[in-house]
């Protein structure tokens, strides 16, 4: 047998494997992608990874934008790649394209009823949601209401799950910060 | 009407006894080729590759000269290859098995003797994903913690029946974890925590399963790599057919379970009758996957 034949899909595997490796290194690509059959293996997965951003509105305000659903799929696409492994994804391009959509302004209750969240949990959100002005991606029949929003700041979260082993509380998820911002207009 | 019912069954039984005897008997590189292009089918290259994938893939199914046509399984294992390229850090670590087998499938009808190279492949391939698998259960921590199973039994829906069965959750506590981790998508801060619903049964239970799952991995790999030394030893068979059972019969990961049993046929040894059946077997029962088998187990258990 060739040596191709013989080593070749074996050590394609292998120095996939150990550069998925090398790249999780600093918690950035998540273990369950990337070819190192991380899978079933931790929490720090998409379903545990949110993409947020932030935004000044046209009067100068600071809000904040609600980006799932999105409409547009080379968005959309960006968006998963950025949540699996940010550097991937181009952050700058992201904001470059929210840059071209409208946006709609909205308040915490619809923006809740649409995330799927309920009614109760809004007493939890943080005091600088009730405070800004929210906004979503418009919808095509919403385009007369909705305005650009020049000014974005891309973020990426991730819940951290703790089990009941580790906590006096319980299994519990506790919101961190992993990357950001990818930034476009003026701040 | 229980006469006839058994018959039935009976008739069918038959049936595929027979369609495996026909199997077992036909070259093993070609019934291995065959049921690639059918993986290759169903769970090859997304789009905008699907097209081209599904289009090269079908007519090689239907004559052996297609079959084992150089060209057609290069350009097979480009495409995957352009698909991996495109969907590095988002597709599943099963599309990348699938690439390495279509590629090692491409190098095998290049060579002198397929089988051989085909057999040679998976006894390699599947070690080697189980050793990164092993690995990562430790590396990441979580799997040995119990804290991977916690988090999947508090809301993955998929393990609703495991985590009925061994800590008493219910659907409805689930879809309260659920909603909590959507609530805090939806208004993601530095620092914000919630707590979930669980209790001490689901963590001892989460413990338990991650072990289990590491040990199973490990002896699946060791027992592999050991078969080298061993190739008359039927045992790495018999642990990944049952890991195969256990975990994609259940887990809609059904790709996995069907490349992984592709494998398993192409490595195991021609005198190998009943595993080899096995296998067979494997690739229909993990498209039980497909169904809500999960879901019907919770409500029974309920």
């Amino acid at each position: 047998m060739q040596f191709l034949t013989r080593w070749g899909p074996g050590a394609a595997l292998v120095l996939v494997a150990l550069s998925q490796l090398y790249l999780t290194r600093g918690g950035v690509l998540t273990p369950s992608k990337g070819g190192g059959f991380g899978m079933f293996s931790v929490t720090d997965i998409r379903a545990t990874r949110v993409a947020s951003a932030q935004a000044v509105t046209p009067g100068g305000e600071a809000c904040f934008i609600f980006l799932a659903a999105a409409p547009d799929t080379a968005l959309a696409d960006r968006l998963i790649r950025f949540l699996s492994y940010p550097e991937a994804a181009d952050p700058a391009r992201i904001v470059a394209l929210l840059q071209r959509l409208k946006f709609v302004r909205v308040d915490l209750a619809e923006l809740a009823r649409d995330a799927g969240v309920r009614r109760e949990r809004l007493a939890l959100a943080p005091p600088e949601y009730a405070e800004a002005p929210l906004y979503r991606l418009a919808k095509a029949h919403e385009q007369e209401q909705s305005v650009s929003l020049s000014s974005i700041r891309l973020l990426l979260w991730r819940l951290r799950f703790s089990g009941g082993r580790s906590t006096a509380a319980g299994p519990r998820f506790r919101v961190e910060l992993l990357r950001g911002p990818g930034e476009g207009g003026s701040w | 009407m229980i006469g006839a019912a058994g018959r039935f069954a009976e008739r069918i039984t038959e049936g595929f006894s027979r369609l495996w005897d026909d199997a077992l008997a036909t070259p093993r590189e070609v019934v291995v080729l065959r049921l690639t292009l059918l993986l290759l089918l169903f769970y090859g290259p997304t789009q905008p590759l699907e097209l081209l994938t599904r289009l090269l893939a079908f007519p090689m199914l239907l004559t052996r000269k297609l079959l084992l046509n150089r060209w057609l399984w290069t350009g097979l294992a480009l495409a995957c290859l352009a698909s991996t390229l495109s969907h590095w850090f988002t597709q599943d670590n099963h599309k990348f098995l699938i690439f390495y087998w279509t590629f090692a499938c491409c190098l095998a009808v290049w060579s002198r003797d397929p089988d051989r190279a085909l057999h040679w492949n998976a006894r390699l391939l599947i070690p080697l994903v189980f050793t990164f698998a092993v690995l990562w259960k430790f590396l990441g921590g979580q799997v040995v913690s119990g804290e991977f199973f916690e988090y999947s039994f508090l809301l993955d829906s998929r393990f609703e029946a495991l985590a009925s069965m061994t800590g008493g959750l219910d659907a409805s506590v689930i879809e309260h974890n659920r909603n909590l981790r959507t609530f805090l998508k939806a208004f993601p801060a530095e620092g914000l925590t919630v707590d979930l619903s669980g209790n001490p049964s689901i963590r001892l239970a989460a413990a338990v399963t991650g072990w289990m799952m590491v040990v199973l991995e490990a002896v699946l790999a060791l027992s592999f790599w050991r078969s080298f030394r061993r190739p008359e030893s039927e045992l790495h068979d018999w642990i990944l057919l049952a890991f195969c059972l256990g975990t994609y019969t259940l887990t809609p990961v059904v790709g996995f379970g069907f490349v992984l049993a592709v494998m398993g046929y192409a490595q195991c040894g021609l005198e190998k009758r009943d595993a080899r059946q096995a296998y067979l077997w494997m690739i229909l029962l993990v498209q039980l996957a497909a169904l809500p088998t999960m879901a019907i187990l919770a409500r029974l258990v309920q």
